[in-house]
């Protein structure tokens, strides 16, 4: 099968989108375009210190979502914070599927031996306690955004790499395959051509729930002052200076872990429709 | 079965060795060492060098690490560089407090989430399975250490119910034994219900699949052709069932008891095992990172192997199968 023709029957699948699926989609669409049109958006400049007298004022007709105790724009911070969280979230999905389809097609489909390595690769990092590897690296660098997103994707693309590979293997002696086999085409092809669209849905779906699953690690490790630095603005720091005024400024804690609840529903809602509509046996849970 | 289990048990030995070689080995390689940490700035360069020396830390990292390992390997877990404690007492005393939280936690989600999820499951209107859906979704998608942060807010600030955190309050030791039990469990009240939402939105879903699913079988046919209760179907029969998966649920979450729990317990100050580890992460505390490691790599290894065997003792099919990579 082509992967042309693949898009296409996901195409057809998808038509109709409706309940849970359209919600996430709108959610998320919105997130992308707060983020990318943050600068034109944002009334303020999200680092500008405001005038004196303005701190830690609560919501009102000219600072919608209220200021920092610096006198800062929270609601142009949260849309600011918004570029963070998705770069980190997008390319951390990206990084984790690319690696952990070519690694399970290869565990999939490879020389035996390679199989078994592979697959002794993947447990070893599975075998490393997720929250914490993370913690671990990012605590001994110096903090900074292309790490972040390095750890991330390294901690997290062992499940997309098992799935890949259970279902390579399980695909692998269908007929169609054994026939292109027999057909003289060879490894690399019937990899490329043959396998990889049909697990390609498998990917998607396993890929939305990464970009929920980064966001969040990554705000908790920005509230812990491992994330991004300063000038950068980031929704977990917010949460950070939003504990330290937990007494007198609610909205400072509020906002922005609103926006991280969405922005992560936005993706679980799209994975799990995606689930429920292409992966067979998906309807169960409904 | 036996010889099954010795191979699994051999693997994760050699598995939890090499996670700890590689965090060993990662931890030193970043620039910046402990002694700068304890030493402070006005020792000057001397008295870091004394440091060091004094931990070994000067040696070159192979003689370092077979050191450590060798002390591991007896349960000598080294000194804690920022307590200047064992490790093993900073570690034994984080353990029980996380348990506490984590099992009380685990307990009350299991619990609700098997009521809500039967509840829905017997509900023949499929509003009920939309709602569950949806909402299990929003649950699971909260950030837990946010959602402590607003409960904090709402319960302890605003409304004064309940302390804002910690494990005790500070004159708890004066109180007598009742009023100190009440006092540890309002401390509990916050954080547990903060850990459990997430996996009780999880848990009730999954519960919900199973017992549907059970429901849809010919003996619960059977059963209510016989005249039982619809009630007792539901509860007697069906969830008995269904109950199997979510043993499989409970055992992956065996690690997580020791180290899930670290955002909730940084946030309400619980002094547990997550807030030590990432003190000591923050500190550069080697030898507690280390030990803390060893403890979770262990619990994950552990928590695989009964997830298998729980999997085989379900299912006899996968007895029989050599590949253990097939059971997953």
């Amino acid at each position: 099968m082509d992967l042309p023709i693949a898009l296409v029957r996901a195409d057809v699948q998808l038509r109709g989108i409706r309940g849970d699926l359209r919600l996430g989609l709108c959610l998320a669409a919105t997130g992308v375009v707060a983020a990318l049109l943050a600068g034109v958006l944002a009334p303020a400049d999200p680092a500008a210190l405001g005038p004196a007298g303005q701190a830690l004022q609560p919501p009102s007709a000219s600072h919608p979502l209220g200021t920092d105790p610096l006198g800062r724009d929270v609601w142009s911070r949260v849309l600011h914070g918004g570029r963070i969280s998705l770069l980190v979230g997008w390319s951390t999905m990206a990084l984790a599927a690319v690696m952990g389809t070519a690694v399970g097609l290869a565990a999939g489909l490879g020389p035996r031996r390679l199989q078994r390595g592979l697959t002794w690769l993947v447990d070893l990092f599975l075998a490393f306690p997720g929250v914490y590897l993370v913690l671990l690296l990012v605590a001994v660098s110096r903090p900074s955004l292309g790490l972040l997103i390095a750890v991330l994707a390294v901690s997290s693309w062992m499940d997309v790499a098992r799935l890949v590979r259970i279902e390579a293997i399980a695909l692998r002696d269908r007929e169609f395959i054994v026939a292109a086999r027999g057909l003289g085409v060879g490894g690399w092809a019937v990899a490329w051509r043959h396998v990889l669209p049909n697990v390609l849905p498998t990917v998607v779906v396993a890929g939305a729930l990464r970009i929920g699953q980064a966001i969040l690690l990554e705000s908790f490790l920005s509230y812990l002052g491992l994330g991004p630095q300063e000038p950068l603005v980031t929704w977990g720091a917010m949460i950070a200076q939003g504990r330290a005024n937990l007494l007198d400024g609610w909205w400072l804690t509020a906002f922005p872990g609103a926006a991280i609840a969405l922005t992560v529903l936005a993706y679980n809602l799209i994975a799990d429709g995606l689930r429920s509509r292409l992966l067979p046996g998906g309807e169960q849970g409904r | 079965m036996p010889r099954y289990l010795l191979r699994r048990l051999c693997q994760s030995a050699l598995m939890i060795l090499g996670v700890l070689t590689v965090v060993f080995f990662l931890v030193r390689l970043v620039p910046g060492d402990p002694a700068d940490l304890i030493a402070e700035q006005h020792l000057g360069a001397e008295g870091r060098d004394l440091v060091r020396q004094r931990y070994g830390l000067d040696r070159p990292l192979g003689e370092q690490y077979a050191r450590w390992l060798g002390g591991a390997l007896r349960g000598d877990f080294g000194t804690s560089l920022r307590q200047q404690r064992p490790v093993a007492a900073v570690v034994a005393e984080a353990i029980p407090n996380t348990l506490l939280l984590t099992v009380t936690a685990l307990v009350v989600e299991l619990a609700a989430g098997i009521v809500v999820g039967t509840l829905v499951a017997g509900q023949p209107r499929r509003r009920w399975t939309r709602l569950l859906n949806t909402a299990g979704l929003v649950l699971y998608s909260l950030p837990s250490f946010w959602l402590g942060l607003v409960a904090i807010m709402v319960f302890a600030r605003d409304l004064g119910w309940l302390p804002t955190g910690g494990m005790r309050s500070p004159d708890a030791a004066w109180l007598p034994a009742g009023a100190r039990l009440g006092d540890l469990a309002r401390h509990l009240v916050l954080p547990v219900l903060v850990l459990g939402l997430g996996n009780f939105a999880v848990t009730a879903r999954h519960v919900r699949t199973s017992v549907a699913r059970v429901l849809a079988s010919d003996w619960i046919l059977a059963a209510r052709a016989r005249g039982v209760a619809e009630r007792r179907v539901v509860w007697g029969h069906a969830l008995r069932g269904a109950l199997l998966p979510v043993f499989t649920l409970l055992g992956l979450s065996l690690p997580g008891l020791l180290g899930g729990a670290v955002a909730v317990e940084e946030v309400f100050a619980w002094p547990g095992l997550g807030r030590v580890a990432v003190q000591s992460l923050l500190a550069r505390d080697y030898p507690v990172i280390m030990a803390a490691t060893a403890l979770v790599a262990t619990m994950v290894a552990l928590g695989s192997i009964l997830a298998d065997l729980g999997c085989r003792w379900a299912d006899p099919r996968l007895r029989f199968d050599a590949g253990w990579q097939e059971v997953r």
